[in-house]
């Protein structure tokens, strides 16, 4: 169960585009996301942005590639806005599989909306009791009283560089790797 | 019917009005009638459940699901694309902290994140904001992305005006010239690594995926569960 997060890579739709072994209809790209339009679009336009790296969902995304996709996202929204003449975008991201995930790769959907498009994007209201309402309302909030902003995962500038050869010795260096700041592995991949 | 032209005076003066007033004038109209910008100065009552200096969470009052968030920007940004880009970060990273948090709240089985830019796409306040929504399987909240089909000569065409615009061409776009310089830069060290590089990303990006699982095995929330769901993952 726990290694399915790396060895899905092989067979990622999104990673095979990233590492260039299939070829997407690619509008964008730098060393953190990808853009491509998608081939089976809601409507035309219709553009995957998803994360260089292989992320199965969001939580495990780090914030400041998270920041990115967003950043990313709009700004490939406001293209769609500009060149196709559309009279609104959506930016979902389905996370996980009961929200209808399907790619076990974080993406994010932008999709092209015109009036009476007939995409049914939206949701009826639930009636919902007001102290059901004050029940979730404290359930979340003691969720998020850690969440601190100072705290947040920022890109590190430097670059970190460490000799690693090939094969076994890469194997060896697993658990020493483990103690080292997250944040700075996320820097020895190569764009 | 007097009074009826007096409206329609009155709307006339206004428009009048608006059309005059500086950018900044504008805003501070526009947050004066924003029910989001009171609730964000704490002048109206909403069911927060995450603050900061930057950004509110609240329940929405007509939720898709229980715990349903709608993330806001403290200041009045009417649409997306006016954001700045400090805040826009700011706000997706929280869009995950409080996704984070519906599933170790809620045990929600995922989560939708979800913003509409323009009405025709549901965008229903002049103010900025992202929704969170729980979700668990079967839960009838639909939102359901169709996979239609397209012409290949369709996509092709759509390809060339896009990525037109995104290279940024000759036209203005002081914003987008660092991601297209980026862009080609990318290519240039592309093309002179060639092959051992990409052997060598592949190793490095396992690595950090180890890395992932171990510091999510931290978590009381099973994110490995959630992400070992996938069908044939």
């Amino acid at each position: 169960m726990t290694s399915r997060g790396c060895s899905a890579m092989v067979d990622c739709e999104f990673c095979s585009i990233v590492n260039k072994e299939l070829e997407g209809e690619e509008l964008y790209r730098d060393d953190k996301v990808v853009g491509v339009l998608h081939l089976k679009p809601a409507a035309p336009g219709h553009i995957l942005v998803f994360t260089a790296h292989h992320y199965p969902i969001l939580e495990q995304v780090p914030d400041f590639e998270v920041g990115h996709v967003f950043s990313v996202a709009n700004k490939l929204s406001t293209v769609v806005f500009e060149t196709l003449g559309v009279d609104g975008t959506n930016i979902i991201i389905e996370n996980g599989v009961a929200a209808g995930q399907s790619i076990p790769h974080v993406v994010a959907h932008i999709i092209p909306r015109h009036e009476n498009d007939g995409l049914k994007l939206q949701w009826q209201p639930k009636k919902v009791g007001n102290d059901e309402m004050d029940i979730a309302q404290h359930q979340i909030k003691e969720q998020t009283e850690n969440i601190h902003p100072s705290a947040f995962e920022k890109e590190k500038t430097q670059i970190v560089l460490e000799e690693e050869s090939e094969g076994k010795k890469g194997e060896d260096k697993k658990s020493q790797k483990k103690k080292d700041d997250y944040r700075l592995s996320q820097l020895r991949r190569i764009p | 019917m007097a009074h009826a032209q007096s409206e329609e005076e009155q709307q006339k003066a206004l428009m009048e009005k608006l059309k005059h007033m500086s950018p900044d004038e504008l805003r501070e109209f526009q947050k004066k009638q924003c029910i989001f910008c009171q609730i964000a100065e704490g002048k109206m009552q909403a069911k927060k459940v995450y603050e900061d200096e930057k950004a509110i969470g609240i329940l929405d009052i007509n939720p898709a699901n229980i715990g349903h968030i709608l993330l806001l920007p403290k200041e009045h940004h009417a649409i997306m694309p006016q954001l700045p880009e400090d805040i826009l970060g700011h706000l997706g990273i929280l869009a995950k902290k409080l996704s984070h948090a519906l599933l170790k709240a809620l045990k929600a089985g995922g989560t939708t994140i979800f913003i509409a830019n323009g009405a025709s796409a549901g965008q229903r306040a002049q103010h900025f904001m992202i929704h969170i929504i729980p979700r668990q399987e079967k839960d009838g909240v639909g939102l359901f992305i169709p996979q239609r089909q397209i012409r290949e000569e369709d996509l092709a065409k759509l390809k060339d005006v896009l990525a037109e615009k995104i290279s940024g061409g000759k036209q203005k776009g002081a914003e987008k010239k660092p991601q297209a310089e980026k862009k080609t830069e990318h290519k240039a060290e592309k093309k002179e690594k060639g092959k051992p590089a990409r052997k060598e990303k592949k190793q490095k990006a396992a690595n950090v995926a180890k890395e992932t699982e171990n510091k999510n095995k931290k978590d009381d929330v099973s994110l490995d569960d959630i992400a070992g769901l996938f069908g044939n993952g």
